[in-house]
């Protein structure tokens, strides 16, 4: 303990804790919506889509987090379109997605020689590294996003619920629909920089079916599962400083405990 | 016979759906549905009695053909609910995610499911449930309410005093119903109009005008036995 309140005055890990702290809160909250939805394998598409956004920038000098963030959004918006079509299954519809993309930032990334380097911390994450100006992107998300996830909490747990049902009470459900998917793109291109392509899919997966196996309303397992996530991140940051592990698998194997212990404590 | 439109509802017109070209689901399908109006729809599986619902709605895009509704208040309750019931989910939250705030404790009495309020959606048998969203329904107060098979998850006795509730929904908040069954008895004693559907409509009339016309007895037997569809009568 006394080694993590050392930490504190270093501002690279209060930084560390602050963004950490956002994604974890927001995603672990948007993870019951996604979890609901059936479609965790849309964060994996997503962090994939991510991954081929990082090849491009580097490809092109593009700004990473910028091309990153226009990635994701694309690749949602491109993935909505086809889900409306109802030409594929969902599952495989974003696993090609998901392939695709992960398939064209191996081929990008091969033309550079010094690409591995470059690479890792995308693949796992470097939440110390991050910047003043990831900051305030994390500020500025936590104010959008947030405002967006409070107002209009009650439309999406209606259309994440049930689709049939929610059909004759939410007038232009295809926004919302959408809407929810831009969010969930944002945070998952900014959760890419903080536990990794390999790992962000566990943000929006575990979370949620922790809260669910312990609540007892569905806004207790909202409540559960955003607490858990800032937990897990923070439990993740402190435990990776002090037996020096890689941060953003401490972070997800946090967070599998917790599920453990809910799977536990339900038997 | 010229329809009132102040009563009119709902106008479906020369209505085709299909999955797969040149295999239509729904093929040239037209009636209408007029206030307080009790309407069975009757059919085999894959006759497209959802589908129908379900073009109604707006959840299916029709090939060709009109929905034209009169009302925007128009609820239906789907044959299989997509909820995931692994979440914590008890009626009294449905309720309000789903009904009419502050509204729906008295229509949860009206079905008999005042007690279930703190239960859990997962822990409800398929009457119970259907009982739930029926309750849900009302509190939104329909002009038309769409039940897809509300009782395939009910007993014969369950069965009977169900169809008596919808009978008294229709009564009490004239709601017009557009109602999904495979029990012709039962459709028999409650509709004002029954609607034969086998990817096009075989028959359409009351009750009574349903019994005498041959391509009804061709269906559905004399005795009205529940019914094999032979389909060999020309269109």
């Amino acid at each position: 303990m006394t080694m993590f309140i050392e930490y504190l005055q270093y501002p690279f890990f209060v930084r560390a804790l602050f963004v950490g702290g956002v994604i974890g809160l927001i995603l672990s909250w948007m993870s019951g919506y996604v979890v609901m939805r059936r479609e965790v394998v849309l964060t994996h598409a997503l962090s994939h889509i991510g991954l081929f956004g990082i090849a491009l920038a580097i490809l092109l000098s593009y700004p990473i987090t910028l091309t990153l963030l226009v990635a994701c959004l694309a690749g949602a918006y491109l993935i909505s379109g086809l889900q409306s079509k109802r030409l594929f299954n969902n599952d495989s519809l974003l696993e090609i997605f998901a392939q695709l993309s992960l398939a064209l930032a191996i081929v990008i990334i091969a033309f550079f020689p010094g690409y591995r380097i470059n690479l890792e911390q995308f693949l796992f994450g470097d939440i110390l590294g991050i910047s003043r100006m990831d900051v305030w992107v994390s500020l500025a998300l936590l104010l959008v996003v947030g405002s967006v996830i409070i107002f209009f909490h009650r439309i999406f747990l209606r259309i994440s619920l049930s689709d049939l049902l929610s059909h004759a009470l939410v007038k232009r459900k295809k926004f919302w629909n959408a809407v929810l998917m831009i969010l969930l793109a944002l945070m998952i291109a900014l959760a890419i920089r903080i536990v990794g392509v390999l790992l962000v899919a566990a943000f929006v997966t575990i979370p949620s079916n922790t809260a669910k196996l312990l609540a007892k309303s569905i806004r207790g397992s909202f409540i559960l599962s955003a607490c858990l996530g800032v937990l897990a991140t923070f439990a993740g940051l402190w435990l990776s400083v002090i037996f020096d592990l890689p941060t953003g698998a401490t972070i997800v194997l946090v967070m599998g405990v917790f599920w453990l212990g809910a799977v536990i404590f339900r038997r | 016979m010229v329809l009132d439109p102040i009563c009119m509802l709902l106008e479906v017109k020369n209505l085709s759906v299909e999955f797969e070209k040149g295999s239509k689901v729904l093929d040239d399908v037209s009636f209408d549905v007029k206030k307080g109006e009790m309407i069975s729809l009757i059919g085999l599986n894959g006759a497209g009695k959802t589908v129908l619902l379900k073009t109604i709605v707006g959840l299916i895009k029709p090939v060709s053909g009109t929905v034209k509704k009169h009302t925007e208040n128009i609820f239906y309750i789907p044959q299989k609910i997509d909820l995931d019931t692994s979440f914590p989910l008890n009626v009294e939250e449905l309720c309000e995610l789903f009904g009419a705030k502050g509204n729906y404790k008295k229509y949860l009495v009206s079905v008999g499911m005042e007690d279930f309020l703190h239960a859990s959606v997962s822990d409800l048998s398929g009457g119970e449930y259907q009982k739930v969203l029926i309750a849900i329904a009302l509190s939104r107060k329909p002009d038309l309410l769409l039940l897809d098979e509300p009782v395939s998850g009910i007993d014969v006795v369950g069965e009977k005093s169900f169809y008596s509730l919808v009978s008294d929904i229709k009564k009490e908040y004239e709601a017009a119903i557009i109602l999904v069954s495979h029990n012709i008895h039962l459709v028999m004693n409650n509709a004002d109009k029954v609607l034969c559907l086998h990817n096009h409509l075989c028959c359409v009339g009351s009750p009574q005008d349903m019994k005498g016309r041959e391509q009804f007895k061709e269906i559905f037997g004399e005795h009205l036995q529940p019914y094999i569809h032979h389909h060999d009568h020309v269109h």
